[in-house]
Formats: structure tokens, C-alpha cells, sequence
């Protein structure tokens, strides 16, 4: 049973059972109906606060889907009819070439009918290789040559206008590219290339077409020249009657064949013939899985960080019920003294709460899908490229948001329920206002010790699981139950305030006593939002409890105009006579603000990590070429000479490689990686930073100059730690000391201990010495090299990588720009962070909305006493201001409470997420004050109506009694 | 029957006074033509049966609410003559007002809810303080000053109330039911303290009630009845 099913359930058992509440009650039914049609306006603000947890969920399932979909269709698109690919590695992973016999006998036995799990086969020659057209001298080093027979092919393979290319197209010196190489290339058909393979021969070839841009046209989105099969293994690879690939497609739709790829595979393993080593890569499968992970994740991280603002919209939900049950306590109260049950009174607020939460599910998971829809907008003018998409949706994506936002909806109303039915009655008949802490101290004893105890079992089991969530939240919710068991016998001020001064000492640490006391702890995403409550808690704890210290402030400044004194002393202490009331309200406000300016800062750092993070990563070298083809020191320096003595080029280090597996740590399994080794002057004065560094050595060069002298030690790069924040790549972990045992390419085995990872992660290697590389192995590559510029010389680094790329095409050389490379990922990142931000900023309406049904309610419950203050003098515009400024008094100190702590966590964060090594703490104070102006703009226009409507009020009406 | 409405001392003269509620689907005649003429210095209750338009006479003459027919003059000032906002001042400067009980603005203490007119008229702070504490040492309260209103009893909540009428010296104080919500014994201790404010002060006193024990205690009774003024007379001294 899935979880849309699962939820489904629960939903219609839980209205089975109001439905049997209902049937017993028809009176409470019949009450609550009509309370619901009783003020239509109010049902319709009622709704729209009810309906945000649901908008939320569902906004972030339907981005996931179309995310999921996206993929999903590339990969569709890009693999066509092929399911699985066949090669055969030798030991060390390397791609080698094999009978095309294998291909013709497999596709016999497939069309002989003996697998049913298999449709078809076709045999493919694909190499590496560089490509220069000669019409414009334009390179393009990386792209891939397809060798396809075409009355075998999987896939048809269309031209520009969709009709099948014809064996004469891709005969002779006559080949197709696709879209992706012509964009390269800026070629034509017409247009004469040179192709130059791994034999270093060039082929000189004429375009007949640009394939069309999908299926084989698209194969794996790599940049693509179709040539006759024969022609490649004859002239191009110089290896007759050899491929190095099979592409199988499995039985089913091109849509389906992922399916069944497992049991393809083991019927393939079956059909093949034995001495090969076969490699089968599952691309649809994986392309699909891929598709599958990554919505996953998407949703994830987009319903994590939603769930801020759905505890705010929770915090509201139960507002708007506590502000409805305090407008109807003298009709609750009546109600009560005729012989109503408490219980019957929480079932007519639930049974109105089941029709509201009906009316949010269903209208909030609509909303959802028109949230996803702007931020796929956002999404894809970020992503640039202009991305396409259409908004994709499953109806069980749908289905769950609707249930879970029902769910968590009624669930709040339940609690709220409960909590208004207990009144009073003598004090709800005449509508006199309950005392703050009402509750009798036996109770906040109670609550008190259960919540010591509750904290103290969740701070055990943080400290023995050396989890953060425990440790963080257990002694907080130790000191509020002493505040509350307290509450009777010392000023709630003082332990309140206390506590709140602990929470946000505790949950920042700023003296580093948490790694102190529990060593390393687990945490994850999680954390951030326990930290984000905990902090906010704490704030809205002390401001509550503080309030008459700040609001005597206030006074004093605000009503130094002396015409504006009364109104600064009546607007401000209305909120904080209804503390709950008020509470809530910062309490959301906060916790939004606290998110986006969080999310700000971490863009922030992203942003402002480019310049020194290409410093570091890079080394000092502002480019990097990596050639398919070994290019010979000589040949390069002197291929740039002339750059170098003009100026242009400062400095060359030539690298060299080496393919090796790893063999992970306690496992039985090898992971392919690259050996580098660098010249030892380059390791002597080598400039590449270390994340993390053996205590063995003072400074990271002393560690390098380790490295360039001693064969038993090497750094490896970044990847290795995993990622915090932004996307992770690499499956091999490493802890610094390990020692590394590495599998060369003619099978022995070598071990390096080490003793630094590096922050740089674009280039997954094992950094030793060139000696140790040449030493150690028999397959030595001379195709990495490091490339330093003079800025001076009037080229930019993208000039001189497109000059290189040329210079070096027959050897494959591509040459990547550092800095270009550094920015795009912390481009990705800081504008995902962004994209969340302006999907959270979506919570601010619940938060404003809170404040416009706050005013509402004020306003309606303050009738008489706006009368009074009238028949006393207040004018009009008095009346407009007090009600303008007690909104402004809440919304702006939950917003500036928000942004203060928000920038409090911000500060840890720069440290602990390890920031302040390539950052400055640059607080982005346009953002943030346009981000409070824009809040606190838009709270006024929603509270203003309202406002208005009290200041308009007859003094004689509002005088007249409504009850 | 009706009151001498050509006496050039009255301070508030109402002639012909009408006022009809109109809430869209009845129309309801509240009053229909009073006459009246309160003099200075003097105290007067208005009687009568609920619904008889006690409260909309008062809050018409005060200014709270428009009239619609007839003419108020307050200190030979047309009523209707006067916008919202000099209306609003005026009240804030020459008139005070006492309401049933539960009418202080229940987030300020007794001190805060005293000085507010004063404030509003543009007083000092310090000043207003000051004459603040004097009012409720008046009405017998200055020991309750930081005290809010759901901490004081219901007399007590009524002598702040009067103690906020009469700290900007009004000339004239209006009251609607000033003991509705109190006991008896309450009831005569505010009158008595409202006889003598008036005698101490020579304010002018216009006060609703229903309850003939607080009436008797005015200089003059104005019964009222459908709208209109029935009798008018001098109660027999207590």
C-alpha cells in the first residue's frame, strides 16, 4: 500500500468517525454548520490561514514531480530504445575493444525468440574524440564518434527535418553531428570537419546533416559525429570487425524496457559468451532511478524547509480557533449553563473544524500546484539555459497533500478545541477577559515536572546516541518545566526570561561547549529547524515576558510628541494584555524571518566564497587542461611559446596520471579513481589549500613538500568528506591518517597513508608525485595540466582556454577555467538557496494573515472600548493609529526578532558550515531590509482595512452593547 | 409637558430633539422632540423605562451620536454646527463622561486610564500625573492607582471612571446607568460622591439611571417615555 493510499485511509476513518460523532449529535452539527456560514468573510480568511500547510506540501510534491519528470523525459529522450549498454573492461576499468561477432550472435539468439526479456541489440563503436571545423577553425576537443550500422540501429536516425538519414549520409567522408556539436562547433551541413581520434590520424570529413534533436540524435546528450560503423572500425580506429559497445534494448515500450533491465541482464549474462570481463550499464534504469532520487530529494529538502512555515501556519490555525472561541464565549458560556458538556463544546468547534479543514485541503492543494508553478518559473530563468518545462503532477502527489494538510489542519483544530472549551462560565456570560495564568498552580506543577522529565529522557537518549536534535532540545525543555513548575512561587519574569537567555546561550553555544562536553555529534537537516524553534521560542519568551520594560521605552520616545503620547500608551499595551494572542503572532512573524534571513546569509556566503575559493581550489592556476591524448612536455611548452613570451601565460605545470582503483575502506568492492602526480617544484611551493591537514604538519606546503619527498603519504581531494551544503559527488570516503590501498593497472597493490584532504572537489584524484606516479605504474598519462595567467596581457582566461583548446585539438586537449567552474557550482547553490527563500517568503502570509484576522477580531472585540476612547476625545486619526501602530508594534518586533536571530545562527553557521575560510560575514543588508520593508508593507495594507473600519466607527454605536 | 427651553442660562438646550434609527429594515423612532434645558451647576437625572431613549438623549446632547431633527446648543453652540473633530475635541476639553461599569480601557492601570483625557488634550505628562493622582484621591483611590481594572471592584472601577470625568474640570459630565452595574450600598456612595463633586465643583450633571434611590439624589428628575419627556420635576430632599 503506498502512502497516498495509506493517508487516504486514515482521512476517510477519521470521517467515519465525525460522521458517527455527527449522526449522535445533530444539534452540535447543525450548530457548527451555521457558525460556519455565519460571517462569510471570516470563513473565507479562516480558510485561506487553514489552507497553508496543505499549498506547502503540495507545492513541494508537484515541483518534485515535475522535476522527477524532467529527468525522466531526458533520459527517455536521450537513450531512445536503448535500455542497457555491454562493454568489457580490462583490470584496471579501461574501456577495450571486442569481437563484433559477440553483437551478430546475440542479436540471433534475441530474434530466434530465446529471450523474452530482450527486444533487439545493435553493435556501436563510441570514442572520445576531438573535432575542429575547418570553416570556421572552431574546436570542439571532447565530443563522442558514434560508429552505427543503420539497418541495425535501435533507434531510426532522423535528420534536421525528422526523415531517416540514408546509408549514403554516413558513408565515405560523409557524417552526421547533432544539435549538441553543431551549437560547438557553430557548423553546417557543408561544413568540413577534422576528426582526430585516439590514433591520432586526422579524418577530414563532410557534414550531411545535423541530426535531429532527440533518440539517437540526443544519445546520452553528449556531443555526437555519426559515421558508418565499418568506417570507424576501418579508418577511424584502425580495428576491423572490433566494437567496444552493444546496445540492447529490452523487452517493452521505450518507456517500459527499464522495467524488466534487471532480468535482461541476467538473461544477457546467459546469451553472451564467456572470456570477456562484461560491463553492463543500465542507462534507462539508472537515468529513471536518478529521476527518482533526485525528486526525492528535492521534496525533501522543499518539505524540510517548508515545515517552518507550516508549524507557523499551525501556530495560526490555532489563533484564528483560540480569537473564534474568544468572540463566541458568551454564546459558549449560555450554552454551557444550559447543560452543555466541555465535550460538546469541542465537538461543535470540530465538526466546524472538519468543514474548514474539507475546504483547505481541498482549495491548499490547488494553491500548491499554482506555488510550484511560480517557482518552476523562477527555477528555470535560474537555471538559464531557458530550461523548459511544463508543470507535471501525479493526482497521488496531489492526494497526499491534500490528506496530510487535512490531517495536520484537524489535528491542530482538535487541540485548539480543547483548549477553548475549557471557560469559565460565569466570566464567559459576561464576556470579562480570563486572567493571565489562570491555571491553577497544581496544573503548571504538573506540566512542569512532566516536562523536566520529558527533557531529561530526550537530553539521555541525545547524549547516548551522540545525536545534536537530543542534546539541543533536552535541556531546553528541562529549564522551561522549572519555569513552569515555578511558576507560583517566583516571578514567571525572571524564569521565563532565564530560560529564554538559556535556550538561545545553549542552542548558539558561543563558548564551543557542545564539542567539548559530547564530542562530534550527528545532525542533519533537522537541526535547522529545531535550532530555528528553539531560538524563536526562546525570543518570543523573553519579549513577552519583557515586554512592559520595552514598551516603558517605547513610551517614553514614541510620546515625546506629546499629541502622540496617548496613542503610543494605549496601542502598545493591548498586546501585551493578550499575551497568548501576541505570543503566536511573533512567534510566526519570527520564525519566518529567522528562515529567509538564514537561507540570505548562506547565499551570502556562497556568493561572497568565489574569490577565495578559486584561489584555494585552483592553486593559483586560473586554468586547467585535460588532454584525451598524451601530450608530450616538450610539445606543449613549445606549442605556447609565444604565449609565454608575450606574456600571456605565466606559468605551465605539466602533471601526469594514472588510472588505479581504491579499495574501500572494509569492503570487498574498488572504486575507479585517477593517481596525479605533480612535478616536484610544483608540490614544493604548491598552493592548493587543505580542508583538513595531519597534525603532523604546521602548515599545508609543509605537508605538500611531504608528499614531493616521501612515496608513503599523499592529499586527496575534497570529495571524499561529502558535501553539507550543495549537492555531493563521489561514492569513496576517506578519513584523514587512512592509509589508501591502491590497485595499479597491472594488478599490485601500493599503499599511501594520508595526511591531507583538499578543499578543491572538481578534480577527484590521489595527489602524489610525478616520481611516485612513474615508479609505481606502467600506465602513465601526460595529459593534465595546471595553467597560470598574466591578467595584464589584455586576454581573459576564457580567450586564452579557447586558443589553447585550439592550439592542442588533435590532442583532445579541453581547458577549463577555475574560476568559471568555482561559479557555476556556487552559482547552482546560492540561487537554490534564494529559490528557497522566496518559497519560504510564501509563509509571510501566514503571518500576515494572522495579523489582518488579529485586527479583525481586535477591532470587533474592542467595539465599546473604542467608544469610550472617542467619547473621551480621541479623534479619528488617533483611533487609526493605535490600532496602525499595536500591528506595527507586533509584526515589526517578530520581524526584527527574526532577522536578529536569524543573523545570531548565521554567525555559528559561518563556522560551522565552514564558511569563514572563504568568506567574509557579509550580511546582504539590501536583501534583508527590502525582504522586513516588503513584510512589514504588506502587514500594514492588511491590517489598515480593518483599522480603518474601527476609526470609523459612531462613538454612540460603538458605545451600545452588543451582547 | 416641557422643560423652559428659552432660558438663556441653560448650558445644554435641546429643542425638538428627534432621532431615528434606520437599520435598513425598521425604523425606530428613539426620540421624538425633546425639549430640555440643563443650567449650569445643576444636577440632573433622566428616568424611565427601558427603551424610553434615555441613553440616545444622553449620547445626543453629549455629541456622541448625530440628532435627526431638532437643534442641541451647548453653550448656545449649534451641535450640528460642529464637525467630527471639533466635536471630539470639545469633548476631550469641556466634557466628561461616566459609563456603566467595565468602561476603563482595561490595559491601563487606574492612574494611566485617569490622566489619558489630559493627555490627550495635550497636557504635561508630569502635569497630568499630578492631576490625575488628585482626581483619584477625590474619589478616594490613590492608593490603587497601579492597579488595572480587572483588579479593582466594581465600585471601584466606577469611582476611576469618575475620577477620569472630572480630571479635566469638564464643564458639564455625563452619565449613563453610573451605578447599573453596582449594589446598592455601592450606588449611594457614588451618588453621594457625585452630589458632592457637583456642589464642591459647580459642574454641570446629566445622569441616566433606572433607579429612582440614585434619581432622588439630582436637583431635578426628567421622566422620559416613548421617546418623548414626560414629567419634569424636583425630587423631595433626602
Amino acid at each position: 500500500m503506498n502512502s497516498a493510499t495509506q493517508l487516504l485511509l486514515i482521512v476517510l476513518l477519521v470521517l467515519a468517525v465525525v460522521g458517527v460523532l455527527v449522526l449522535r449529535r445533530r444539534t452540535l452539527a447543525k450548530m457548527a454548520v451555521r457558525n460556519v456560514w455565519r460571517k462569510r468573510k471570516f470563513t473565507v480568511i479562516i480558510t485561506a490561514g487553514l489552507l497553508i500547510a496543505t499549498a506547502m506540501i503540495s507545492g513541494s510534491l508537484v515541483m518534485a514531480d515535475t522535476l522527477s519528470y524532467l529527468i525522466k523525459k531526458d533520459t527517455f529522450d536521450s537513450t531512445g530504445a536503448v535500455d542497457i549498454v555491454i562493454s568489457v573492461k580490462d583490470n584496471t576499468s579501461r574501456d577495450v575493444y571486442f569481437d563484433q561477432s559477440v553483437a551478430t550472435n546475440l542479436m540471433v539468439a534475441i530474434a530466434g525468440g530465446n529471450a523474452n526479456y530482450l527486444d533487439g541489440a545493435a553493435p556501436a563503436v563510441r570514442e572520445s574524440v576531438s573535432v575542429l571545423d575547418q570553416a570556421n577553425g572552431l574546436p570542439y576537443p571532447s565530443a563522442t564518434i558514434f560508429g552505427v550500422n543503420l539497418s541495425q540501429s535501435l533507434d531510426p536516425l532522423l535528420d534536421e527535418n525528422g526523415n531517416p538519414v540514408t546509408p549514403d549520409d554516413i558513408s565515405g567522408r560523409n557524417v552526421v553531428i547533432n544539435q549538441g556539436l553543431a551549437d560547438e562547433l557553430n557548423a553546417n551541413p557543408g561544413d568540413t570537419i577534422e576528426i582526430i581520434g585516439p590514433t591520432n590520424v586526422p579524418e577530414f570529413a563532410v557534414v550531411s546533416h545535423v541530426a535531429y534533436n532527440s533518440g539517437l540524435g540526443r544519445w546520452q546528450n553528449e556531443k555526437l559525429v555519426f559515421v558508418d560503423l565499418s568506417y570507424v572500425q576501418n579508418d577511424v580506429m584502425l580495428q576491423p570487425n572490433d566494437i567496444n559497445r552493444i546496445d540492447v534494448s529490452a523487452a517493452g515500450s521505450i518507456d517500459e524496457g527499464y522495467l524488466v533491465s534487471d532480468q535482461a541482464v541476467t538473461q544477457l549474462k546467459g546469451l553472451l559468451p564467456p572470456g570477456y570481463d562484461y560491463v553492463f550499464d543500465e542507462v534507462k534504469k539508472d537515468g529513471v532511478d536518478a529521476a527518482k532520487s533526485t525528486a526525492d530529494q528535492i521534496s525533501q529538502l522543499f518539505i524540510i524547509m517548508s515545515s517552518f512555515t507550516i508549524i507557523a501556519g499551525i501556530a495560526l490555525i490555532i489563533n484564528i480557533f483560540v480569537m473564534l472561541a474568544e468572540e463566541r464565549k458568551p454564546e459558549m458560556g449560555i450554552s454551557r449553563a444550559i447543560g452543555m458538556q466541555r465535550g460538546d463544546l469541542t465537538q461543535t468547534f470540530l465538526f466546524e473544524g472538519v468543514v474548514y479543514a474539507l475546504f483547505a485541503a481541498a482549495i491548499g492543494s490547488i494553491v500548491g500546484l499554482a506555488i510550484a508553478g511560480v517557482m518552476m518559473g523562477l527555477f528555470s530563468s535560474v537555471a538559464g539555459g531557458g530550461l523548459a518545462f511544463t508543470l507535471h503532477f501525479e493526482p497521488s502527489s496531489i492526494l497526499v497533500a491534500a490528506c496530510a494538510g487535512f490531517l495536520i489542519t484537524l489535528l491542530t483544530i482538535v487541540v485548539a478545541s480543547w483548549r477553548v472549551s475549557k471557560l469559565n462560565i460565569v466570566r464567559a456570560i459576561r464576556d470579562i477577559p480570563e486572567p493571565i495564568l489562570a491555571k491553577s498552580g497544581r496544573k503548571y506543577l504538573v506540566t512542569g515536572v512532566l516536562s523536566i522529565a520529558l527533557g531529561l529522557l530526550i537530553f539521555a537518549s541525545g547524549i547516548s546516541s551522540k545525536q545534536a536534535a537530543g542534546i539541543y532540545a533536552g535541556p531546553s525543555l528541562i529549564l522551561l518545566g522549572i519555569s513552569m513548575a515555578l511558576v507560583k512561587n517566583v516571578n514567571p519574569r525572571w524564569t521565563f526570561t532565564v530560560s529564554g537567555m538559556f535556550i538561545i546561550w545553549w542552542t548558539l553555544d558561543p563558548t564551543n561547549l557542545h564539542p567539548y562536553l559530547f564530542g562530534a555529534l550527528k545532525s542533519g537537516m533537522e537541526m535547522f529547524i529545531l535550532t530555528g524553534i528553539l531560538l524563536v521560542i526562546a525570543g518570543v519568551l523573553i519579549a513577552v515576558f519583557n515586554s512592559d520594560l520595552l514598551l516603558g521605552g517605547l513610551v517614553r520616545t514614541g510620546g515625546k510628541k506629546r499629541s502622540l503620547l496617548p496613542v503610543f500608551r494605549v496601542a502598545i499595551s493591548y498586546p501585551m494584555n493578550k499575551r497568548f494572542r501576541t505570543g503566536l503572532s511573533l512567534f510566526i512573524f519570527a520564525l519566518i524571518m529567522f528562515t529567509v534571513t538564514v537561507l540570505a546569509m548562506i547565499a551570502s556566503f556562497e556568493r561572497e566564497s568565489v574569490d577565495a575559493m578559486t584561489q584555494q581550489f585552483s592553486g593559483g592556476f586560473e586554468l586547467m587542461g585535460i588532454s584525451i591524448r598524451d601530450i608530450p612536455t616538450n610539445a606543449f611548452s613549445a606549442q605556447v611559446q609565444d604565449l609565454t613570451d608575450s606574456g600571456v601565460i605565466s606559468r605551465v605545470e605539466p602533471s601526469v596520471t594514472a588510472p588505479i582503483a581504491i579499495i574501500k575502506n572494509g569492503a570487498n568492492e574498488t572504486v575507479p579513481y585517477m593517481l596525479l602526480g605533480m612535478s616536484q617544484s610544483m608540490l614544493e611551493q604548491n598552493a592548493f589549500s587543505l580542508l583538513m591537514r595531519s597534525s603532523d604538519y604546521a602548515s599545508d606546503s609543509e605537508a605538500w613538500n611531504a608528499v614531493a619527498h616521501d612515496p608513503g603519504v599523499a592529499v586527496i581531494d575534497g570529495t571524499v568528506r561529502g558535501q553539507t551544503y550543495g549537492p555531493s559527488s563521489g561514492t569513496l570516503r576517506v578519513d584523514l591518517g587512512q592509509t589508501l590501498t591502491m590497485v595499479m593497472s597491472d594488478g599490485h597493490q601500493v599503499h599511501v597513508k594520508v595526511i591531507g584532504i583538499m578543499d578543491q572537489t572538481m578534480n577527484m584524484a590521489v595527489f602524489t608525485s610525478s616520481d611516485f606516479v612513474k615508479n609505481n605504474t606502467y600506465v602513465v598519462q601526460q595529459n593534465l595540466f595546471y595553467i597560470a595567467t598574466a591578467h595584464q596581457s589584455g586576454w581573459t582566461d576564457d580567450e586564452v582556454a579557447k586558443e589553447l583548446e585550439k592550439r592542442f585539438v588533435t590532442y583532445g586537449l579541453r581547458v577549463y577555467v577555475s574560476r568559471d567552474t568555482i561559479q557555476s557550482y556556487m552559482g547552482i547553490v546560492s540561487s537554490t538557496m534564494q529559490l528557497m527563500e522566496i518559497f519560504l517568503g510564501m509563509g509571510l502570509v501566514v503571518g500576515i494573515s494572522g495579523l489582518g484576522i488579529i485586527t479583525i477580531r481586535s477591532v470587533a472585540e474592542r467595539r465599546q472600548e473604542i467608544g469610550v476612547m472617542r467619547a473621551i476625545g480621541f479623534q479619528r486619526r488617533m483611533i487609526l493609529g493605535t490600532f496602525m501602530l499595536e500591528t506595527s508594534y507586533v509584526s515589526l518586533l517578530g520581524i526584527v526578532m527574526g532577522v536578529l536571530l536569524g543573523l545570531a545562527l548565521s554567525y555559528r553557521l559561518y563556522d560551522w558550515g565552514g564558511f569563514s575560510k572563504y568568506s567574509a560575514f557579509v550580511i546582504p543588508w539590501v536583501d534583508l531590509l527590502m525582504l522586513v520593508a516588503i513584510a512589514f508593507l504588506i502587514t500594514l495594507a492588511a491590517t489598515l482595512p480593518p483599522s480603518r473600519g474601527a476609526a470609523k466607527l459612531a462613538p454612540a454605536e460603538a458605545l451600545r452593547r452588543v451582547d | 409637558m416641557g422643560a423652559d427651553v428659552t432660558g438663556t442660562d441653560a448650558i445644554v438646550l435641546a429643542k425638538e430633539v428627534k432621532k431615528t434609527y434606520d437599520t435598513g429594515k425598521v425604523k425606530v423612532d428613539a426620540l421624538r422632540g425633546v425639549n430640555l434645558a440643563v443650567k449650569e451647576g445643576e444636577m440632573i437625572a433622566v428616568m424611565g423605562p427601558s427603551g424610553c431613549g434615555k441613553t440616545t438623549l444622553l449620547n445626543c446632547l453629549s455629541g456622541l451620536d448625530d440628532i435627526t431633527g431638532g437643534e442641541i446648543f451647548i453653550r448656545g453652540t449649534r451641535l450640528s454646527d460642529m464637525d467630527d473633530r471639533t466635536r471630539t475635541s470639545y469633548r476631550a476639553e469641556k466634557i466628561g463622561f461616566i459609563f456603566q461599569a467595565y468602561n476603563l480601557l482595561p490595559v491601563l492601570t487606574s492612574a494611566e486610564n485617569v490622566e489619558l483625557p489630559l493627555l490627550i488634550s495635550g497636557t504635561p505628562p508630569k502635569e497630568a500625573r499630578k492631576k490625575a493622582m488628585e482626581a483619584l484621591k477625590a474619589v478616594g483611590l490613590e492608593e490603587w492607582q497601579n492597579h488595572k481594572p480587572s483588579e479593582l471592584s466594581g465600585g471601584q472601577q466606577q469611582r476611576v471612571t469618575i475620577a477620569r470625568s472630572l480630571v479635566n474640570k469638564p464643564e458639564i459630565v455625563f452619565g449613563d446607568e453610573p451605578t447599573g452595574n453596582l449594589d446598592s450600598e455601592s450606588s449611594k456612595e457614588i451618588m453621594v460622591l457625585l452630589r458632592d463633586l457637583n456642589k464642591q465643583n459647580r459642574q454641570t450633571f446629566v445622569i441616566v439611571t433606572h433607579d429612582y434611590n440614585v434619581g432622588k439624589l439630582a436637583d431635578r428628575i426628567v421622566m422620559m417615555r416613548d421617546g418623548k419627556v414626560e414629567k419634569d420635576f424636583a425630587p423631595q430632599p433626602f
